[in-house]
């Protein structure tokens, strides 16, 4: 399925978390309705944050990208890392690559600032590509009232040449950046592929959510 | 030659289902083979009709009378059976044994007992196919009895007889869809004969249309 | 020589033969079989009707020209990864205002199965046939059925082109609704097009309707055993029966062609 919902998450989806606390960094993966659970008592990794320096606390864009590779097997999610070298500022991408297994969600927490995928807060990015041409309208679930509108056009795609074509255009990220209520832009149009990334900030905690899944609810 | 020739069919009876019929008759209604007046058939039922005695005006008591009929037999044109009066183009002939018994007063005025008198004679005769819109029957149209003198008493005996033995296969009316064995009905419609019933080569035959 | 011998032309054979078609009704029947990969679940029902009658000796109706109207539904399962190539969405990097560009790593596309249908088309085919006269006695009634001799070969290509149109239709809806597919639209439409070709769908639906005709039998003439011949009429006049022994059926030839039935009779 490639329904549009940061608090479902696909192998299509990654979720991406800056590292914002020093100290202990404590992470744990679990089936997407569990998504409110607290982290469990054995999370799936623990790991010391390296504080950061006076400079890359100046540079919002200083860190590094880290990938935490996510697994399913026998009945639960496994992060198939020993130890990861982490300083405050990076980036965690979390992404889970099997297809047949659950929809999962990530909650975390380093010093004393938790974290969560059901509930994007400040400084983390959901990534979601447009497999079907339409309209589709989103929202938030937990009714802060930010929304926009996606169109999502097919690439002409006729023969060997035109399917290469709307290959390499899928490798072209489109950012949607949202800051406490205000989203940049609102309306976009894309080629069917392409992948959008809803960058949030500075919010109470927000769902990138298809319209249609919210019905009845104001948001 | 079809059988059909100009009709949508053909039905063929021969003799023996034909004494088929007339045995399955007599053996449901006795009663056409046993007549008989009050002192000997009290009242009709199944197995034999009562019919009226022979009333003298009231001068003298009525004569009361019996005529039991063996189930008859018939033969179709050509002669199968070897009857006495064998069947002519397109008839049937038919024997049937009778017994007759008349009530017998006393000799005397004042004897008023009846007795029974009996005798017994055998009918041959011939006839011809009667035939109905939707059925047929047999009519005997002449009947000879053997050894009866003089002449003219036989003839008005055979009279009698004849017309009584009419009276036995008068109910014997035979439905052509019978003889037709129910081929009709709602997939050829009615069976309506356009020639016959006749009889020919020991069958009654006819042929006929659906409407 | 038989009790009773009852003959009938063509004319009324054929009737006979219509009403029998109408007894026969709709027949329906159910199963599943494959067009070349993809198996299928259909029902289809059919009936039969008109025809020109011929009789022949020594006990033969062939009806010739006959319309098997039938309808038929069916649905199938198309699994795409059987005829798509491995597809992953290329690795996407981008800026973003807070973080360092972020790359997603390349994503693998599950091509779904599909499913097609269901899928309805009426149709007719014209069916000849040799039909052999069986005569039997159950506990009650004289039958005299027509059973075919063998399957007739079907003419179905005008009807395999109908289906076509409407498998092709059918598919492309369900192609548009598969994430990702824009780039092999065209490759899988294709490929299926190959696959849903005259010969496969005629190669399909000729078993189908087949079936119909395996021993397709249908009765022409049927009545009791015992027949009445008068019914009662009063209390001393009982009704009388007479009951059909030994009845049998048969195609005579003289200058024209006779249904023949004899039969014997006897009291019931």
């Amino acid at each position: 399925m490639n329904l549009l919902d940061s608090r479902v998450l696909t192998s299509y989806n990654c979720y991406i978390q800056k590292v914002l606390g020093k100290g202990e960094l404590v992470l744990d993966a679990r089936v997407a309705s569990a998504g409110f659970a607290p982290i469990a008592e054995k999370p799936l990794l623990r790991t010391k944050v390296k504080a950061a320096t006076a400079a890359g606390r100046r540079d919002r864009r200083s860190g590094k990208q880290l990938n935490v590779p996510l697994a399913f097997s026998s009945d639960r999610f496994t992060i198939t890392l020993d130890d990861i070298a982490v300083d405050e500022g990076d980036a965690l991408l979390f992404h889970l690559p099997q297809r047949k297994v659950p929809s999962f969600s990530i909650r975390g927490r380093a010093d004393g600032h938790e974290f969560t995928s059901v509930a994007l807060e400040d400084q983390a990015v959901f990534t979601h590509p447009f497999g079907i041409a339409g309209d589709f309208e989103w929202g938030d679930a937990n009714g802060s009232g930010v929304g926009g509108v996606v169109h999502v056009v097919d690439d002409p795609a006729d023969g060997i040449k035109g399917a290469e074509r709307s290959i390499k255009h899928m490798s072209e990220g489109v950012l949607v950046h949202i800051v406490g209520k205000k989203v940049e832009p609102e309306e976009i149009t894309i080629a069917t592929g392409q992948t959008v990334f809803f960058a949030v900030e500075e919010t109470k905690g927000i769902t990138i959510t298809d319209r249609s899944l919210l019905r009845g609810l104001k948001g | 030659m079809s059988f059909t020739e100009n009709s949508g069919i053909f039905a063929g009876a021969h003799e023996n289902g034909i004494n088929d019929f007339i045995t399955a008759f007599f053996d449901a209604r006795p009663r056409y083979l046993h007549f008989g007046s009050s002192f000997f058939v009290p009242t009709t039922t199944i197995n034999a009709t009562n019919i009226p005695a022979i009333s003298l005006g009231g001068l003298a008591p009525e004569i009361h009378f019996e005529i039991r009929l063996d189930r008859p037999k018939i033969d179709l044109h050509p002669d199968t059976f070897g009857f006495s009066i064998p069947p002519q183009s397109n008839e049937f002939a038919i024997e049937i044994q009778a017994v007759i018994q008349v009530g017998c007063y006393g000799k005397s005025i004042k004897d008023s007992r009846l007795t029974a008198k009996k005798t017994s004679i055998r009918l041959c005769g011939r006839g011809e196919i009667d035939r109905g819109f939707n059925d047929f029957g047999f009519t005997i149209c002449e009947v000879v009895l053997k050894d009866i003198r003089p002449d003219d008493l036989g003839e008005a005996l055979a009279c009698l007889l004849r017309q009584i033995a009419n009276a036995m296969l008068s109910g014997l009316r035979i439905p052509y869809r019978s003889i037709a064995i129910n081929i009709d009905g709602s997939a050829l419609g009615t069976l309506s004969p356009t020639t016959g019933p006749e009889i020919l080569d020991n069958q009654v035959q006819f042929r006929g249309n659906f409407a | 020589m038989d009790d009773l011998l009852v003959a009938v032309d063509e004319t009324a054979a054929t009737n006979m033969v219509r009403a029998g078609q109408t007894f026969l009704g709709s027949m329906t029947r159910s199963g599943t079989s494959n067009i070349g990969p993809f198996g299928t679940t259909w029902t289809a029902t059919a009936n039969l009707v008109g025809g020109a009658v011929e009789l022949q000796e020594p006990d033969i109706i062939r009806i010739a020209n006959m319309t098997m109207n039938f309808s038929l539904g069916f649905s199938f399962e198309i699994d795409l990864s059987d005829i798509l190539p491995d597809f992953c969405i290329p690795q996407v990097c981008l800026p973003i205002p807070f973080l360092p560009d972020i790359c997603t790593p390349e994503i693998c596309v599950n091509w779904p199965t599909i499913d097609v249908g269901p899928i309805n088309h009426s149709g007719d085919v014209d069916v000849t046939g040799d039909f052999k006269i069986l005569t039997t006695l159950d506990s009650t009634h004289w039958n005299v059925d027509v059973e075919i001799v063998d399957i007739p070969n079907l003419s179905l290509d005008a009807v395999s082109t109908g289906i076509i149109v409407l498998i092709t239709a059918s598919v492309a809806l369900a192609l548009l609704a598969v994430p990702f597919i824009g780039p092999f639209l065209a490759l899988a439409t294709g490929v299926l097009a190959a696959t849903f070709g005259v010969a496969a769908i005629t190669g399909w639906l000729g078993p189908i309707l087949s079936l119909f005709l395996a021993g397709l039998t249908f009765p022409i003439y049927r009545q009791p055993a015992v027949q009445e011949v008068l019914p009662s009429s009063g209390p001393f006049d009982p009704s009388f029966a007479i009951r059909l022994v030994n009845l049998d059926a048969s195609v005579q030839s003289s200058d024209e062609d006779e249904l023949i039935l004899i039969a014997d009779i006897a009291p019931a």
